[in-house]
């Protein structure tokens, strides 16, 4: 791993240490009531399984980022030249995937409020269009898609799925 | 048996076979898409089922992913699932040399062979260890869930410290919803739709299906070589079988490693190669186009698939992360896969052993069939699939138990799975985690009541402390050999 991927990979788990500690602190106490632990078995409870994962998460996170600082210290800074159009790539492609997840979300909400028909028939060509996509058979075959999954999962596996609806 | 076979056989078991080895090879045959995609993105199908049916669909999608991977191996040097890396290494020059559909039809053939002799070694094996396993108590069965989770180191790649907090992560998921001991709700955050616990579908869809769709669509899309035709096949089924050692052999390596936990199919595939290798006669043609060099990686990867079934069907513990998921749908189906199914629900064990072995029949017919048609598949942009399957997946977290609750978990773990994936934490941990979660704290605990709390019932036990020296064995065998490899290299300097 190069320094950059390196500083990334510290910084995630510098999180990830934080995560722990607060955790421990402050979400285990206030989410799992303290009980009377069985006495005659070993002092194990609820909480016991939720601190041991937070403890081992916070540990090899705390050990992976002083791994890392060690193994930044005797590294070289490598200036990693990208061009112009690479860096512009790079912004495009996170974009895309941000804007992607917005559509996701779109999707159940229009799903939950709206219902599956004006969720379909605006995001999924959206999601064509964004990607790129400009052939007119793959946007009517993805209705059809979405059209047929409907019919089987509201009229053979009998799952209620509103096509239209008003309200969550 | 007759009711067994006459329940095997019936239409709608039968339907679901078939629909279940086409989307797995469907699935498996895109490059990135893993087989447990197939099986999470079907999962929601098996809601109104019967548990048998639903358990065929799954696992056509099993078998038919672990196969559909060498088509795009094959054809475009890119294997549709890590299971047919190994295939790329002789099945595409064998495609450039102009020899496409004979690969295919060696993968097919290969695949089925492996396939079936594993289904025997599954019917002959598992009732034997059930009743081995009859025998075991809470503290033998948290240790067995100890060894299950050390397959996390086989299943971590490079880092495995990160395969520990994601399993980590997964064991804390698992804890979710009201305790099984003591009965106080846990990390519910005052959501009551999380008193049953978080659905193993909702986090799969996300983690492993919509975070994948996220990272691969914008990536550059590859595609088959114009110049490479899928004519007909010129080699023949017994030319195949010429080749009998290659594959007993390779179906032997596969039936192994299918069994232990933490190994996969991509290890049974890239073993069975080296060994198929180290015994021809012609090894300086293997990475040329070799037809052994077909045979073996295509054998070895399917054989894992019943002998993976054995640790699960038997002990409780998934042999590895694509069976955690299929064990996950057992448990939603209300079944609890262990010794004791094979006393309590004989009808039931014996319907899903059987029916692999027709099922990997179906992979030949479908096969087949199909080739030329899935051939195709390696043409179609995945971007084209990102939207059906977020249709997919909405209506599946929808219809786990008609609530938008299970859409918004799904959204949330898709970035979770995201951001894991981004920062090269592997995920398959995390599913063997949450699905071992339940199993090795309940297990756990209750071995403690029975022992007044003394941490020692797991090591007075026989059977227990057995169970955890061959675990601390397996995790440590591989540093051990490392070193002691070092050393033999150092002694020869």
């Amino acid at each position: 791993m190069d320094k950059a991927h390196l500083k990334k990979d510290t910084i995630a788990m510098a999180v990830l240490v934080l995560l722990s500690i607060l955790a421990y602190v402050f979400v285990i106490p206030n989410q799992i009531p303290e009980t009377a632990t069985f006495s005659d078995a070993g002092g194990v409870g609820s909480r016991t399984v939720p601190y041991m994962v937070v403890v081992v998460i916070g540990i090899l996170s705390l050990g992976q980022v002083i791994k890392n600082l060690v193994l930044m210290k005797g590294m070289e800074e490598k200036k990693v030249l990208l061009t112009d159009d690479e860096k512009k790539e790079a912004r495009v492609k996170l974009i895309k995937t941000l804007i992607l997840y917005g559509l996701y979300v779109l999707f159940g909400l229009l799903f939950t409020y709206v219902g599956f028909a004006a969720a379909a028939i605006i995001v999924l060509p959206a999601i064509l269009y964004l990607l790129g996509i400009r052939e007119k058979g793959y946007y009517i075959g993805i209705l059809s898609f979405a059209g047929i999954t409907f019919v089987l999962f509201r009229y053979v596996l009998e799952v209620i799925v509103p096509l239209w609806s008003i309200g969550g | 048996m007759l009711e067994v076979l006459m329940n095997i056989f019936e239409i709608q078991n039968i339907i679901m076979m078939f629909l279940g080895v086409t989307v797995g090879i469907i699935i498996g045959a895109l490059p990135g898409l893993s087989t447990i995609m197939a099986i999470v993105v079907i999962l929601p199908l098996t809601y109104g089922m019967d548990s048998v049916t639903g358990m065929y669909l799954l696992l056509g999608a099993y078998c038919g992913g672990t196969f559909g991977g060498s088509i795009t191996a094959i054809l475009i040097n890119t294997p549709g699932t890590m299971a047919s890396a190994a295939t790329t290494l002789d099945g595409y020059p064998m495609a450039k040399n102009g020899k496409a559909a004979d690969a295919l039809k060696i993968a097919l053939y290969s695949s089925v062979f492996g396939g079936i002799f594993s289904c025997i070694a599954l019917l002959f094996f598992a009732p034997i260890i059930a009743g081995f396993a009859v025998k075991f108590g809470p503290a033998e069965f948290f240790a067995l869930t100890i060894y299950g989770l050390t397959m996390v180191a086989g299943v971590s790649g490079k880092n495995l410290s990160k395969g520990i907090i994601t399993a980590c992560m997964g064991l804390g998921l698992a804890t979710v919803g009201i305790d099984p001991i003591e009965g106080v709700p846990r990390l519910m955050f005052d959501q009551m739709q999380l008193l049953a616990g978080i659905k193993l579908v909702a986090v799969m869809l996300g983690i492993f299906a919509l975070s994948e769709c996220l990272l691969r669509a914008t990536e550059k899309e590859r595609h088959r070589d114009k110049s490479i035709k899928v004519g007909k096949a010129d080699i023949k089924v017994l030319g195949i079988f010429k080749y009998w050692k290659n594959l007993l052999v390779s179906s032997i390596i596969g039936l192994y490693v299918g069994a232990v936990p933490g190994t996969g199919s991509a290890i049974g595939a890239y073993m069975s190669y080296d060994a198929a290798k180290n015994m021809s006669k012609n090894p300086e043609e293997f990475g040329n186009g070799s037809i052994e060099g077909v045979i073996a990686p295509e054998t070895g990867n399917n054989a894992t698939t019943g002998s993976a079934l054995i640790p699960m069907l038997t002990l409780g513990i998934p042999g590895s992360a694509a069976v955690a998921v299929l064990m996950g749908a057992l448990t939603m189906q209300n079944i609890t896969p262990g010794p004791e199914l094979f006393t309590k629900d004989t009808f039931w064990v014996y319907s899903i052993m059987l029916g692999l072995v027709v099922i990997n029949v179906v992979l030949l017919v479908q096969g087949r069939l199909l080739t030329r048609v899935l051939v195709r598949i390696t043409d179609l942009p995945f971007k084209v699939l990102v939207p059906a399957i977020l249709t997919l997946c909405m209506l599946g977290a929808f219809s786990i138990r008609n609530s938008y609750f299970d859409i918004i978990l799904m959204l949330m773990f898709t970035a979770v799975g995201y951001g894991l994936k981004y920062f090269r934490f592997p995920i398959p941990p995390m599913a063997i985690g949450f699905v071992l979660g339940k199993l090795a704290e309940s297990n756990f605990r209750r071995a403690l009541v029975m022992s007044d709390g003394k941490l020692s019932i797991f090591v007075t036990r026989p059977i227990s402390l057995g169970i955890f020296i061959l675990t601390i064995v397996m995790v440590g065998w591989p540093y051990l050999k490392k070193w002691m490899d070092k050393r033999k290299k150092e002694q020869v300097a």
